[in-house]
């Protein structure tokens, strides 16, 4: 059984064709005489933003590398060895005990299958079901997946 | 602009004595195409003039750090494109919040800011762009209105040529399919 063809195939719209026949610049009005007066404009935006910048703070110079680069290294300094010299863990401390599986059963901690139970989220199968081919395509595209991503499981959102 | 335009430009940029001459020579060299590019994306006049003013802002306190690796052009383009892309999602997550859809709000500047009615193919044309994603839009936008060359785009938009071309593709059909239905 054929696939009956787009309705965009039978009835024939080209883009091609329709912007081969008129005029492709974008239909939008724009003031009169707006781009005569846009670089006065802009200059104008651009140095009162420097100026702006400059006169923000006062104490602006605190914040040079210069002034406060050679005191963080003194306080780095001062910290690593109050550290060496005093070290904070005692030898009793809970982060040093091993934890024992046992604990963990006698604590009767939920496991990711409850988790997830009780939040009701769906399984990766309905929700994948719930995208139509498009949205999926959509989604490929705007994200710049590439075939060789897919194979190895390359992918960073 | 020639090369050696060019890079004459980039000297008396990177000159604080003639840093501001030749930056508004930068200016007037590329904002006409740079605001159709943002229009483009935004609609909205007002909007349009934000995002441009301030590409223009962002890019005079970041001479120092062009380096010359890419054209001025690419450069001021890859910023804009940031702006315009970072105004859209700012917007859209203001229009989740108020319950408006994005498509309608930017329908609404189409209908008052174009010269075409909303039944002709260039206003179905017009509102099936606008119903693309954002990304998708802006890749259609620069190679069907501005007629750049895919490794142009790539370059701009740091996305494969593949990608590009495929991106390209889906959204000629989509926009085919839509004026079709309605």
């Amino acid at each position: 059984m054929k696939t009956p063809l787009p309705k965009s195939e039978k009835e024939g719209f080209r883009l091609e064709e329709f912007s081969s026949k008129s005029d492709k610049k974008a239909p939008f009005q724009v003031p009169d005489g707006y781009f005569e007066n846009l670089t006065p404009k802009i200059m104008h935006a651009v140095n009162a933003a420097q100026s702006n910048a400059t006169a923000a703070s006062p104490f602006g110079w605190i914040f040079r590398p210069m002034v406060w680069a050679p005191a963080l290294s003194v306080v780095l300094l001062l910290g690593a060895a109050y550290m060496f010299f005093y070290p904070t863990a005692p030898e009793n401390s809970l982060a040093q005990e091993e934890l024992n599986i046992s604990d963990l059963e006698d604590l009767d901690l939920l496991d990711d299958y409850d988790v997830v139970a009780y939040a009701e989220i769906p399984t990766a199968h309905e929700a994948y079901e719930e995208l139509d081919e498009e949205e999926v395509m959509d989604f490929i595209l705007d994200q710049d997946i590439t075939s060789s991503s897919l194979f190895t499981n390359d992918i960073t959102l | 602009m020639a090369d050696s335009q060019e890079l004459d430009l980039i000297v008396k940029l990177h000159n604080p004595n003639t840093r501001n001459q030749a930056f508004s020579v930068l200016v007037n060299t590329h904002q006409e195409r740079l605001y159709w590019h943002i229009r483009r994306m935004v609609v909205g006049h007002d909007d349009t003039d934000d995002i441009l003013q301030n590409t223009f802002i962002k890019a005079f306190r970041a001479l120092d750090n062009f380096r010359g690796e890419s054209q001025l052009y690419t450069w001021l383009y890859r910023i804009a494109t940031n702006e315009t892309i970072s105004f859209l999602k700012t917007k859209r997550l203001k229009m989740f919040v108020s319950f408006e859809s994005a498509e309608n709000h930017f329908a609404k500047h189409l209908e008052a800011d174009s010269e075409m009615s909303a039944d002709s193919i260039q206003g179905k044309l017009q509102r099936a762009i606008l119903k693309l994603p954002d990304k998708q839009r802006l890749v259609f936008n620069m190679k069907y209105y501005e007629e750049m060359k895919y490794e142009e785009m790539s370059e701009i938009l740091g996305t494969s040529v593949g990608a590009l071309k495929a991106s390209y593709h889906h959204a000629v059909k989509k926009i085919e399919r839509y004026v079709v239905e309605h």
